[in-house]
């Protein structure tokens, strides 16, 4: 009962009234902006030092490749930069900048004549690396990148559709409303495709005997 | 590529029911989990759920697969990513400013060009000032009621005169007139000469003034620069 109870404050945080951490948040950053586009360029380097790592994070998980990701974030800075007289004060700026991230990797994709990231897990390491070790459990590998990269790999077989959203999702932690901002997709699609989401994620880790 | 395949009910929702009868299918327990069902369908799940060990273990099972997914640790970027994308955007900003820059240079600029090009629109907006300034003062002023300082028709006169040489022509017996009788030779100037011309030639003299002080206080700025 205790875990179920856990489960029920978990639940008011992720969808529920925003919080005085991220309205602060959100003041910060639309005072930055409106000094941004009062022509205090100096100022978006805070915004850069504030959300690059999100920004990367999110290119790099979309596209699977470090050198991709790091010219999609300076790209999506870039982009952020020449366009920050149309950003909309008041609103927050992540998903905003989320939204740029995502364009510039659908944008690079679309120029280098591929889709998604395509790695192959015939010849992986980490395929090799599970196939002659013993199974442990999650909890066992939290700090281990073995973990990360199984589970990385396991999320880039998933369909193009499903990926991006369990990345906003449970990746970067972003809720419904910001997934649907960045997307453009409505509430009740990304719910559905959530769902089977996590279910091929499930049936993907399953098949490798990966339990949790 | 791997999808998920599962049943759709009448509205494109999936149905998984599992459990016993009367248990929320997994789509609707994981919205629970994840706080996106309506008020309502909370309520009502929370309420099985407490009553229900079952749909509590698939509770606890959905939350060690949240965690699993959620405690993935971020990359970490490489540390020049910053200091990079800083530099790009400061780059964009010198290339922004140094476009509008090199526009208006020859107008606000501060070099020897920028002040010759300010130098030729002054005389430009001399000529303009003059051809069509407007008088503005009350009637019976200066140069009359709604006259023009100078018109076509005044540069047509000096045109002709200019052709004619009548014009040096009157300036040498002015200049003669004043060196025999003095300041008697004014009355003949009136004769002369067209009688807006003195006006003309006292506010092109002001104009000028100015227009020299401005050229001064430019080139020592660019001395001093």
């Amino acid at each position: 009962m205790a875990e179920t109870l856990l489960c029920f404050r978990r639940i008011s945080t992720r969808e529920g009234p925003v919080k005085s951490g991220r309205l602060s948040r959100l003041k910060q950053d639309t005072d930055i902006i409106k000094k941004v586009q009062d022509g205090d360029s100096d100022a978006f380097s805070s915004l850069v030092v504030k959300y690059y790592r999100g920004v990367y994070n999110l290119a790099y998980r979309l596209t699977g490749n470090q050198e991709d990701a790091m010219d999609i974030s300076q790209e999506t800075f870039l982009r952020a930069f020449r366009n920050i007289d149309s950003f909309k004060l008041g609103h927050p700026f992540k998903p905003w900048i989320y939204r740029i991230a995502r364009n510039a990797c659908i944008d690079r994709g679309r120029k280098l004549g591929r889709s998604l990231p395509e790695e192959s897990l015939e010849g992986n390491v980490v395929t090799q690396v599970r196939a002659s070790s013993p199974m442990p459990g999650p909890e066992q590998l939290y700090d281990n990148r073995e973990l990360r990269e199984i589970l990385e790999d396991a999320i880039g077989q998933l369909d193009e559709g499903y990926r991006e959203l369990i990345i906003l999702f449970h990746l970067e932690g972003l809720s419904i409303k910001e997934c649907s901002e960045i997307t453009g997709l409505k509430g009740a699609v990304i719910k559905n495709r959530l769902y089977r989401g996590r279910q091929a994620l499930r049936k993907i880790l399953q098949e490798r005997g990966f339990k949790w | 590529m791997v999808t998920s395949k599962l049943p759709l009910d009448r509205k494109g929702t999936e149905v998984d029911r599992v459990g016993s009868a009367g248990c929320p299918g997994q789509n609707e327990i994981e919205g629970y989990f994840y706080g996106y069902l309506s008020p309502l369908r909370t309520r009502l799940v929370k309420y099985h759920v407490e009553k229900c060990a079952q749909c509590q273990k698939r509770l606890e099972e959905i939350e060690r697969f949240d965690d699993l997914l959620s405690n993935i640790p971020l990359e970490e970027p490489p540390p020049e990513l910053c200091s990079r994308i800083i530099e790009s955007v400061q780059n964009e900003q010198s290339a922004k400013d140094a476009k509008w820059r090199q526009l208006l240079r020859p107008l606000l600029g501060e070099d020897v060009f920028s002040v010759r090009v300010r130098w030729a629109a002054s005389i430009v907006l001399l000529l303009l000032n003059f051809l069509f300034y407007r008088r503005f003062s009350l009637s019976g002023g200066l140069l009359g009621p709604k006259t023009y300082i100078l018109g076509w028709a005044d540069l047509r006169f000096i045109y002709d005169q200019l052709v004619s040489g009548d014009l040096w022509a009157n300036l040498k017996a002015v200049l003669v007139a004043l060196r025999a009788d003095g300041l008697f030779a004014l009355e003949i100037i009136t004769d002369v000469l067209p009688g807006w011309f003195p006006n003309v030639l006292i506010l092109a003299g002001v104009v000028v003034v100015v227009w020299v002080a401005h050229l001064v206080v430019c080139r020592s700025e660019v001395r001093r620069t």
